[in-house]
């Protein structure tokens, strides 16, 4: 058996093997492509976590003898090595996100919108790739709580940066305009962990489950997290439609394919089985969030035209207003003990007052965009229509009246949307689409739709340009309530 | 074939799309220095396709996918540069999103000072009316030495010309219409032009003469 001190040399080159091929990962890609901010941010801070961690490594045995037994050497690098664990699987699919494979533009756009809000001026996000068909943001605490453990290890590191969130996209989303408004939702991953929402409604949901239920402490305790779950997500369903409108619901409502849960009279079915009518125990039910968000954008004044589109996206959305409280169900994981179905839904609503009064700061912060969509929508439209990127505005009655504008992402996206759902017909009606089989053609219509989102990308892309050329941070007429 | 002046190009980008002689040049950044008394200076935009050695010994018209793998996509934010080498060439496209009106057309040139170190941005100049998109430039550095292409730098002049007889289209056309991107060639496949010309064969690049009607084997 090799001596303890050759053990830990052994147990130390291969650390500093395994840090190596991470750090060195990070540096090859991003010298080859170029990336988001964020991400050369967060690269260049594992780099350096990965010398200064190799620094350390190399030190042994000098660094052992001096300092520390063989038990506590041996107790260090196991927790850098399951640190380094944790990183590892951020920085592959981050270094596949690069500018050529995200929809930069947009990204870069709501990004610039998130920072509105005054209190998250300086916070970026890095975004990778996921095979997932969703969406995901990185719960920040379990990622900086191994950095920490790095950084309490290894002499000089850093913290790892204060004001910077994770994001994973679907890979294969990876040029889409329209699916990408779901991203705000994960933004508001990181508004809920910042503002400690979770801690703040915690004892509301707690009393209201003692209140209704006579459950001993293993199965309130989980039926408390449940609904803390639920509560998660319909607060950054609200944060998502605060920051960009109702394309964040067109877009959930394509992601979950809700159309399906209609029947041939454009209602809901209230199946049984339906699975958008269900509770299940990471989220609420599809339905019962869009009814939220539809409540919202009609508080934001959004709705009364937003419903007045002709698709059968928005169709879903009314029909989820019609949907008695009553009719959700709540399923279980095969392996919890049985509970009461409607017992968690009755109670998640007495929550939903509460998760929109937390809201409430960030509402005051920000304008919604709607004023400006309202004013713009129709012009943005009509530039689509015509085939032309909708940058710089020119409308008006006539040549007196006519006025130049630059349109913000909001009503960029949200007009664009509403385009693309209850106007291609215009736009192929302009086109000779014959080699593609004609205007009725899926071919057609889906190589119009691309243009449709890189003409919108565009537009946010020299948005983002005359802004800084005109130096006040967004070329929009967007103004901040203070 | 008049030459339309900077009074008359700011007439024309202050009418509204829907009106059929209005003109596009979108983002126009700096105005008043991008004019000339009868150009407009359009910049580098951020995309380009590299030509690669392609996976045949030549650039085939009679495969599609062959003449569009050869490219590398790339991407240079503003702020950074790409390196064009001496003698090697590279599609890019304008920063700025044009759409010209019906009764104009337009010639893009090399802008004086960029000829001048033999870098060339366009061997397709001519732009016909009603045309929207953003520019590919076929840009090709003719020196010896290796240049820095910098996103955002005007790089081109837009010269626009008003044409006499033209009539508003009821449908747009064409092969590249509305790109942001600099478009790689999409060719027209010989056989089909050959055959519509009368001509009953071809010498396809394996060596093989083919019927240009349904590209069987010629005996």
């Amino acid at each position: 058996m090799p001596s303890e001190e050759d053990q830990l040399r052994h147990d130390a080159s291969s650390l500093y093997q395994f840090v190596d091929s991470i750090a060195s990962f990070c540096g090859e890609r991003s010298r080859a492509v170029t990336y988001l901010h964020a991400t050369e941010r967060f690269f260049f801070y594992v780099r350096d976590l990965g010398e200064k961690t190799k620094a350390y490594l190399v030190s042994f045995p000098t660094a052992r003898s001096k300092y520390l037994d063989v038990q506590t050497y041996r107790r260090k690098l196991s927790i850098l090595r399951a640190a380094w664990k944790v990183l590892h699987q951020f920085v592959k699919p981050a270094t596949e996100a690069d500018t050529l494979n995200l929809p930069s533009p947009l990204i870069d756009g709501l990004i610039r919108r998130f920072r509105e809000i005054p209190t998250y001026s300086k916070v970026d996000f890095v975004i990778f790739h996921t095979d997932e068909f969703n969406y995901l943001q990185v719960r920040l605490s379990k990622l900086k709580r191994s950095i920490d453990r790095i950084a309490d290890i290894i002499p000089g590191a850093s913290p790892f940066y204060a004001e910077l969130g994770l994001i994973g996209i679907p890979y294969s989303q990876c040029s889409s305009l329209f699916m990408n408004c779901l991203i705000p939702h994960e933004m508001g991953h990181y508004v809920y962990a910042d503002q400690e929402i979770h801690a703040k409604l915690l004892p509301k949901i707690e009393s209201e489950i003692k209140r209704t239920t006579t459950f001993k402490a293993v199965r309130r305790s989980y039926l408390i997290k449940t609904i803390a779950a639920w509560a998660e997500e319909l607060f950054c369903d609200l944060f998502a439609v605060l920051l960009v409108g109702p394309c964040y619901t067109l877009a959930y409502v394509e992601l979950f394919d809700l159309v399906h849960a209609l029947d041939e009279n454009g209602k809901l079915a209230a199946e049984e089985d339906l699975d958008s009518l269900t509770f299940y125990p990471a989220h609420p039910a599809h339905i019962v969030r869009i009814k939220h968000q539809v409540q919202l954008l009609d508080e934001l004044k959004w709705w009364p035209k937003t419903q007045t589109m002709n698709s059968h996206y928005v169709d879903v959305m009314k029909a989820s207003l019609t949907m008695p409280e009553n009719s959700f169900k709540f399923r279980l994981l095969s392996n919890m003990p049985s509970l009461p179905g409607a017992k968690p839904v009755k109670s998640f609503q007495v929550i939903i007052p509460e998760i929109r009064k937390l809201l409430q700061p960030i509402r005051t912060q920000i304008d919604v965009g709607v004023g400006e969509w309202s004013r713009l929508s129709k012009v943005i439209e009509e530039y689509l229509a015509n085939g032309i990127v909708p940058s710089t505005l020119y409308f008006g009655k006539n040549k007196k009246s006519l006025k130049m504008e630059t349109p913000g992402i909001v009503p960029l996206l949200n007009a664009s949307y509403k385009f693309y759902l209850d106007s291609m017909g215009s736009l192929l009606k302009r086109i000779d689409v014959s080699k593609d089989g004609g205007p009725a053609s899926v071919k057609a219509r889906s190589k119009w739709a691309s243009k449709v989102e890189e003409w919108t990308m565009k537009a946010i892309e020299d948005n983002t340009l005359l802004a800084s050329q005109q130096g006040n941070g967004n070329a929009s007429s967007f103004k901040k309530r203070n | 074939m008049p030459v339309l002046s900077r009074r008359e190009i700011e007439q024309r980008l202050a009418k509204r799309i829907g009106d059929d002689d209005s003109l596009v040049i979108t983002p126009f950044l700096q105005k008043n220095d991008s004019f000339d008394v009868d150009s407009v200076d359009l910049r580098l935009g951020t995309h380009f396709l590299m030509p690669q050695l392609p996976p045949e010994p030549f650039l085939d018209p009679t495969v599609e996918k062959v003449i569009k793998t050869p490219y590398l996509r790339i991407h240079v934010p503003l702020g950074r540069y790409l390196v064009l080498p001496a003698h090697q060439t590279v599609l890019g496209a304008t920063l700025e999103f044009i759409k010209l009106p019906f009764d104009i057309a337009g010639e893009i040139l090399t802008k004086s000072s960029v000829a001048r170190t033999f870098m060339v941005i366009e061997t397709a100049p001519w732009i016909h009316p009603e045309y929207r998109g953003c520019l590919t430039l076929e840009i090709a550095n003719v020196s010896n030495t290796p240049i820095l292409l910098y996103p955002g730098l005007p790089i081109a002049q837009l010269v626009l010309l008003s044409t006499s007889s033209s009539k508003p289209r009821k449908t747009l056309s064409g092969t590249y219409l509305g790109p942001v991107y600099p478009e790689a060639p999409n060719l027209k496949r010989p056989r089909q032009v050959l055959s519509a010309m009368g001509i009953d064969k071809y010498r396809h690049p394996s060596g093989d003469w083919r019927r240009t009607a349904d590209d069987s084997k010629f005996d």
